[in-house]
């Protein structure tokens, strides 16, 4: 029905989708915007004082210190016919603790922001409509 | 559940069981020396010795900590798909080639200058081991390598995709333009989106999997339709030109 080639394609510009949102618009998965941090981390971040900081995000409330989660975001296995799989290789840990402290970036009941979940339908339907086989089929149900 | 700090707390038990396996290894270089009166059959035979593998027998400990670590990080990790135990084994597997290679390329390098250097002004064993261990990794330093580790295995997944992927697939450099930022790390974010092909001849190979070296913050990724806010050339330019 489909190729591991869409599915690739349609892999990276949801990564992307997914930064511009979370990391770009400084909002949670929940579509909120982030709340901001304590007065002495704020401070911090504000003055460029986390170690191997990005000092172009000094200001932003979203999660991005080092940029290393940002970055670390992306295909953890190769798209194949069914699917493909994004996450973090390396960083995934900081997911869970940065939900521990109400930043949901991503959760079980809600993986993705819902304008990206519309994007992949958007993007996999008229796809599954292509592929499927044309003509008429006629079943006779019962004798 | 597993958090980042398991493994930079793991960092303080490898510092110290790196610490022990240098100091003996040290030791045994030194005996090794006091029994040639000869520096260069010494430093001959030091460059002959397999430093790098008795070392890595050593650090058998240090590495299944950090491996360890490692795997407690992997499977809190988020996808949005299941990821097979056997995929996760695999990643914990590589990760800790990864680790392994660098943090004993790093000391037996150093191990070999510090001895070779130390029996040549004629210091003695415990001068010696002064010097490795001042001019060898401190805590903060494996911070660094701990931190370099992760990134690179996080390039080295993406360069995974680049082995299967097509051809004539585009990359871009990613990661943070600022005042911080090294010149070859400038220089490539400053590139368009090349091929993978176009990426080595220009750069290099070891770039997609070590980036700009140690403590770098960026990494070649494919490039989507939708553009990245993240790649920015125009910047990367203008700083070069500063």
């Amino acid at each position: 029905m489909f190729s591991s080639k869409f599915f690739r394609k349609l892999s990276t510009n949801v990564r992307d989708k997914y930064r511009k949102h979370i990391f770009g618009k400084a909002k949670d998965v929940h579509g909120r915007s982030f709340k901001g941090y304590s007065t002495q981390y704020a401070k911090r971040k504000k003055a460029g004082k986390i170690f191997r900081q990005d000092l172009t995000q000094t200001s932003t409330k979203a999660p991005i210190a080092t940029g290393d989660l940002l970055n670390d975001f992306g295909s953890i296995l190769d798209a194949t016919k069914s699917g493909f799989t994004l996450g973090w290789a390396s960083q995934g840990a900081k997911v869970k603790w940065l939900e521990k402290l109400g930043r949901d970036i991503s959760t079980k009941d809600q993986p993705l922001p819902k304008g990206i979940i519309n994007f992949i339908t958007s993007k996999v339907s008229p796809e599954l409509l292509k592929n499927l086989p044309k003509g008429k089929k006629r079943y006779r149900i019962g004798k | 559940m597993a958090n980042q700090s398991d493994i930079d707390n793991s960092a303080q038990l490898i510092a110290d069981l790196v610490d022990k396996a240098r100091t003996e290894l040290v030791n045994d270089l030194y005996k090794l020396g006091l029994n040639t009166d000869d520096a260069t059959a010494f430093a001959q035979s030091l460059l002959d010795l397999d430093v790098e593998g008795t070392l890595k027998k050593k650090l058998q400990k240090a590495t299944s900590a950090y491996a360890n670590a490692h795997r407690k990080v992997l499977e809190s990790t988020i996808g949005f798909a299941e990821i097979e135990a056997t995929t996760l084994t695999t990643f914990a597997q590589l990760n800790e080639q990864i680790f392994d290679n660098s943090i004993i390329r790093t000391i037996s390098g150093n191990i070999k200058t510090e001895v070779s250097k130390g029996i040549l002004a004629g210091l003695t064993a415990n001068e010696i081991l002064l010097n490795v261990s001042s001019s060898s990794i401190s805590n903060a330093q494996m911070q660094t390598l701990v931190n370099t580790t992760l990134n690179s295995y996080s390039r080295t997944i993406t360069n995974q995709m680049m082995n299967v992927a097509p051809a004539n697939t585009k990359y871009v450099y990613i990661g943070p333009v600022d005042t911080k930022t090294r010149e070859i790390c400038l220089s490539m974010a400053s590139a368009d989106r090349l091929t993978e092909s176009q990426i080595k001849s220009r750069f290099g190979a070891s770039v997609l999997v070590d980036g700009g070296g140690f403590n770098c913050r960026h990494k070649w990724e494919i490039a989507s339709e939708e553009g990245t806010s993240f790649h920015k050339p125009k910047e990367a330019k203008e700083r070069l030109n500063v």
